[in-house]
């Protein structure tokens, strides 16, 4: 009985049911809850009615029909989705032998997030109930709904994770059957892989924030936070448990594979390859799906709420309609990425930049028009919407400059110019990250010239070019931001910060295409995999001459090609953080200001203003609170990288092992690959709790500690020491893995030379900073946003620095108490990652791989 | 149970019984006993009806015992010095090349037509019993007479070498693609022997470091001595790439 109930909760099936029995419960909830009055409400200027906006007199029936539009436009993503996917499913899947090996990395796959979803679960309950028990407002809707829709959050995020990685676990196989017969099959068919998770995303992201305003109206401040933390906590745990399996399983297989028995990468004799083919696709697809769609969500969520407090419903509903018209471009320019018979690398990336500047031209297009045709700011609006005169100079929207209002009076194009902000930073960023990780440019060529001198010299070169790639990267973003609020200069902070928003939601419009890049680079990895384990040479040459050889080659150049979109995306991943977390902050002084979330749409300008001037780091407890925040990212980091080791550590040991077995080493037995799996899972699983704390519980433990300005300083330190830290492991690892891939295609020496040699040491530093840590900072910068956000009800009421005289005693003791319950958890994270394991690094003594 | 006789050549010279067949012998050499070969390991299969009496083979059969419980003889040492040139050109058999992961390619002699010899400079890594690299204008067959001919100051009786790929943009330095150790040194050794009145042969390095070495090979490999030449060629890149694809795949890296 005990092991059939610890078999139905370890099931992922069950999870993903109680989970969503859970926010069906909270969502009825919303509607239903004892304590909503719809009538004192509205008596009060705050009451709850589901769906008021169909019967508020203040949208137009155009409106309306417009947010039924974009309902329709997110589930024609989600119907293209389910196209392609039935496409891919149809594919060739190769032989008997190509099958069983695309079976193993799939069944492990699957294995991973089971046991993800068996140790979140219950953490994503506890964290539901927390929620709703630690609502400070008056209206029980919002208790109900931020709770449901948090879940809903975290459901959407982990479905995108897993569908992206079921995909691509199914698309790998067919890629390597597809590379057989032609070149344009194999590379559309990875492409479209992983497009079926770029729309994913943009379906549900849409889906979901359209829905949550339909409901609440502008009420939706609080649900929206819930459904945008929901996603981005998810997004943590899958980024950072598949960036620690991934790279365990990477430096293990490489260390005993490479370095010790001087195997080749994906030899089937290594007992790591299955882990490590696992591990691309729970990292680069699962993860990085998760971490784009919470950054897609967390700029709509900032986007609408600021949008209410300064455009009023127009700057709720525009953004909305923006994500419309980028899901229509998404689905025009992914379907227009092909590539011929006799294309190579170099076609197929351009065909691949063809699509996203397709898609950027038709969603640029479509929203310079919508702005043109929806962006009027008449006397009637004003006089309902009375904040919307602090956007405009004077109060008034006549006074606007010609560059925003085109002449015509009432016309505001300043959303629709800080989305093109956005759209220009999305791709400069792709540019500057490509110029500092791609071969054909100086700084990784320096790198691999920096090789011929040794270890040492590339390490060296590599913490130059990670850093210079950072100063680029910030400027790039401190340009956009600064063009977001040259656009906005003379208005209140609110508004600034709801162009800044707007910079966030052009630059994910064309999510489909960035999640499509990124995707395709494991799933072309993987194929090659299979393709090297799974090939009969003979036997295909036997039936076409040349065969072999010509299919080897399209996998490499997909493969290669998938490297460069990979590493290309992640410059949008981490600026999009960064946009997300700079809009947020103005929502966190907003609610300073007015003391509770409820009451954010009644803030005046000269709150906002005074709680502002309030931040600043002459205040010696908000400067204190901006060097923890700055110190937050290290912390973090190192606690990831800590894992990495590890978990490395006992797959060298288990590998080790194996390979003491003879009939391993000959190939005539096959290598016990579910065990590395399973150590992979396991550790990655007990490992991601430590980091997922302390994302958690430290920004709360400053807000209790130290009061809401702390954490306010907090903020921003960790937003600018994460960026900052962020960009640079990526880069640099990037760099180093590229500089490596160079020296391996025939410079100073190639493959098994000693500036290779050195290169291999460049891309082992390099790879927990770029796929593990690095990443990993995205989404806990935003998680940390989000806690921040809210749990400030709580820290206004309960911190123990800032009470006011007439507060009652009890609640500093409670500051205090929650205190002492966060130090705790922070003393035990902190102790977790550094303890030693019996099987770790330092005690292999005597684990020879020889040794008999 | 068959016992084979092996000659090993690369890294140590030895002369070895053993009842494993060529793969499995190669794989043990590399991965499967204590004493690991790092890197590239060649070695010949012999006749077991060797000419010389140098070598004590009478009780061959009484020393490559199988184990008591019945399992092969990996290994039984016969000599561990100047082996090589007690074996006759034609007592050699297949060369095997194991790549430092156990992966075994024989490759067998066929006749060397010194009329295809191309003029320049060449690449000769030897490999038994010296092992010194060296650029030399002289053809393998030239070369392989030249340093076995007695008369001269310094000669063996028998020499193993290879051929070594030596790739050159138009400038004349060594194009990047192959893991020259001494890249500075070789082209400079290079243009001592474009001096007429100079050597035909010059030393790069005593011992060098031979990184990827199956992926350096040109010609093949070459077996001297005064009575002749003996040539084992390389496989094609494209019989390598198909009919040979693991062990091509094992030996880029080391």
């Amino acid at each position: 009985m005990r092991a059939q109930l610890r078999a139905l909760f370890s099931s992922r099936r069950f999870t993903n049911l109680y989970l969503s029995a859970f926010a069906g419960l909270f969502l009825l909830g919303a509607f239903f809850a004892p304590g909503h009055n719809a009538q004192a409400g509205s008596e009060a200027g705050h009451g709850f009615v589901p769906f008021a906006l169909f019967s508020d007199p203040r949208y137009s029936t155009l409106e309306v029909s417009a947010l039924m539009a974009i309902l329709g436009v997110a589930i024609a993503g989600l119907l293209y989705a389910a196209l392609l996917a039935r496409q891919v499913y149809a594919a060739d899947t190769g032989t008997a032998k190509m099958q069983e090996i695309a079976l193993a990395v799939r069944e492990g796959a699957n294995a991973y997030l089971a046991a993800q979803f068996k140790r979140v679960g219950p953490l994503i309950v506890i964290v539901t109930i927390v929620l709703f028990a630690t609502y400070t407002g008056a209206e029980s809707a919002f208790q109900w709904g931020r709770a449901g829709a948090f879940l809903i959050g975290a459901l959407f995020s982990s479905t995108v994770g897993f569908v992206g990685m079921r995909l691509a676990t199914a698309g790998n196989l067919r890629v390597a059957a597809a590379a057989r017969h032609s070149y344009g099959e194999a590379m559309q068919l990875g492409y479209r892989t992983g497009t079926v998770t770029g729309m994913l995303t943009d379906g549900l992201g849409l889906l979901g924030g359209t829905i949550i305003f339909l409901i609440y109206g502008e009420q939706a401040y609080e649900a929206l936070l819930g459904f945008g933390f929901g996603g981005t906590l998810l997004a943590l745990f899958m980024r950072v448990g598949g960036g620690i399996y991934t790279k365990a399983a990477d430096v293990g297989a490489d260390l005993v594979g490479k370095i010790e028995q001087s195997i080749p990468e994906d030899d089937p004799r290594n007992a790591a390859t299955i882990a490590d083919n696992v591990g691309d696709n729970v990292g680069d697809c699962a993860g990085m799906a998760a971490d784009i769609f919470e950054s897609y969500e967390v700029t709509i969520v900032a986007a609408m709420i600021l949008g209410m407090a300064s455009f009023g419903h127009k700057g709720v509903i525009f953004p909305l309609l923006v994500r419309g018209i980028g899901v229509l471009g998404s689905i025009l320019s992914t379907y227009t990425v092909k590539a011929g018979k006799g294309d190579t690398s170099d076609t197929a990336l351009h065909s691949v930049h063809r699509g996203f500047w397709i898609g950027s031209v038709v969603s640029v297009v479509g929203f310079m028009a919508l702005g043109f045709a929806y962006l009027r700011f008449d006397a009637n609006y004003i006089a309902t919407n009375p904040m919307v005169k602090a956007g405009f100079p004077n109060g008034d929207p006549a006074q606007l400059g010609v560059w925003a209002n085109l002449g015509i009076v009432g016309l505001d194009m300043r959303p629709a110019l800080t989305c093109l902000i956005g759209v220009v930073l999305a791709i400069v960023l792709n540019k500057v990250t490509s110029y500092f990780t791609h071969t054909k440019h100086e700084p990784v060529q320096s790198l691999a010239r920096a090789c011929q001198t040794g270890h040492a010299t590339n390490i060296i070169q590599g913490f130059a070019v990670g850093y210079e790639s950072t100063v680029a990267t910030l400027m790039v973003i401190a340009g956009a931001l600064f063009a977001a609020v040259l656009c906005y200069t003379g208005t209140p902070p609110m508004f600034v910060a709801y162009g800044v928003a707007m910079a966030g939601i052009g630059m994910l419009t064309l999510t489909g295409n960035t999640i499509s890049m990124d995707v395709f680079g494991p799933v072309a990895d993987n194929a090659n995999g299979i393709g090297e384990m799974g090939y009969e040479p003979m036997e295909m040459e036997k039936a076409e001459p040349g065969s072999y050889k010509r299919a080897r080659q399209i996998l490499a150049d997909l493969d290669a090609v998938g490297n460069t979109t990979k590493a290309e995306t992640k410059g949008i991943a981490i600026g999009s953080a960064v946009i997300a977390a700079v809009s947020l902050f103005s929502s966190f002084i907003a609610v300073i200001a007015v003391g509770s979330e409820d009451n954010i749409r009644d803030m005046t300008i000269a709150q906002y203003l005074a709680e502002a001037g309030k931040m600043t780091v002459a205040e010696p407890i908000v400067f204190i609170g901006m060097l923890i925040g700055g110190a937050v990212p290290f912390l973090f980091s190192s606690m990831l990288i800590r894992a990495v080791g590890r978990a490395a550590s006992q797959i060298v040991n288990e590998c080790r092992l194996q390979f003491r077995d003879p009939k391993i080493v000959s190939g005539e037995k096959r290598p016990d690959y579910a065990r590395v799996v399973n150590i992979c899972t396991k550790t990655a699983q007990k490992e991601l709790v430590g980091p997922g704390l302390l994302a958690i519980i430290i920004p709360m433990l400053v807000g209790f500690l130290l009061g809401p300005y702390a954490v306010g300083g907090f903020l921003a330190g960790m937003i600018l020491v994460g960026q900052l830290l962020a960009v640079f492991m990526s880069n640099a690892g990037g760099a180093w893995d590229n500089a490596k891939k160079l020296i391996e295609d025939g410079v100073y020496g190639g493959k098994g030379s000693e500036a290779h040699k050195a290169a291999v040491t460049g891309d082992t530093v390099g790879d927990p900073l770029k796929d593990t840590a690095g990443p990993a900072i995205n989404p806990l910068i935003k998680v940390m946003n989000m806690v921040s956000l809210l749990s400030l009800g709580l820290v206004l009421r309960y911190n123990v620095f800032l009470q006011p005289a007439d507060a009652p005693a009890t609640h500093r003791v409670v500051g205090i108490l929650a205190a002492i319950v966060g130090i705790a958890v922070v003393s035990w994270a902190i102790w977790q990652s550094k303890r030693e394991t019996g099987d770790g690094l330092g005690s292999t003594a005597g684990h020879s791989p020889s040794a008999k | 149970m068959d016992t084979h006789l092996y000659l090993s050549c690369f890294r140590s010279e030895a002369l070895i019984a053993s009842h494993l067949d060529p793969e499995s012998f190669g794989r043990y050499m590399a991965v499967g006993t204590h004493k690991l070969t790092r890197g590239a390991y060649l070695f010949f299969e012999v006749t077991k009806n060797l000419k010389t009496s140098f070598f004590k083979l009478s009780d061959l059969a009484e020393r490559c015992k199988p184990h008591s419980d019945g399992r092969p003889r990996s290994s039984k040492y016969v000599s561990v010095y100047r082996v090589l040139e007690h074996v006759e050109l034609n007592e050699l058999g297949t060369l095997y090349l194991v790549s430092a992961d156990g992966r075994t390619l024989g490759i067998d002699a066929k006749p060397y037509d010194t009329s295809k010899e191309e003029h320049g400079v060449n690449l000769y890594q030897q490999l038994c019993p010296l092992v010194p690299l060296i650029v030399s204008s002289q053809s393998p067959a030239q070369f392989g007479k030249f340093i076995t001919n007695s008369q001269n100051a310094i000669s063996v009786p028998r020499m193993l070498f290879a051929d070594q790929l030596l790739d050159r943009e138009e400038d004349g330095s060594l194009s990047g693609h192959l893991p020259y150790a001494e890249r500075a040194h070789i082209e400079q050794c290079i243009r001592e022997l474009a001096d007429p009145e100079g050597k035909q042969t010059k030393t790069v390095s005593r011992n060098p470091n031979i990184m990827a070495f199956f992926r350096t090979i040109r010609r093949g490999f070459f077996v001297a001595d005064p009575s002749g030449i003996k040539h084992y060629p390389f496989p094609s890149r494209e019989s390598l790439e198909i009919e040979h694809a693991k062990w091509w795949r094992s030996v880029q890296f080391g």
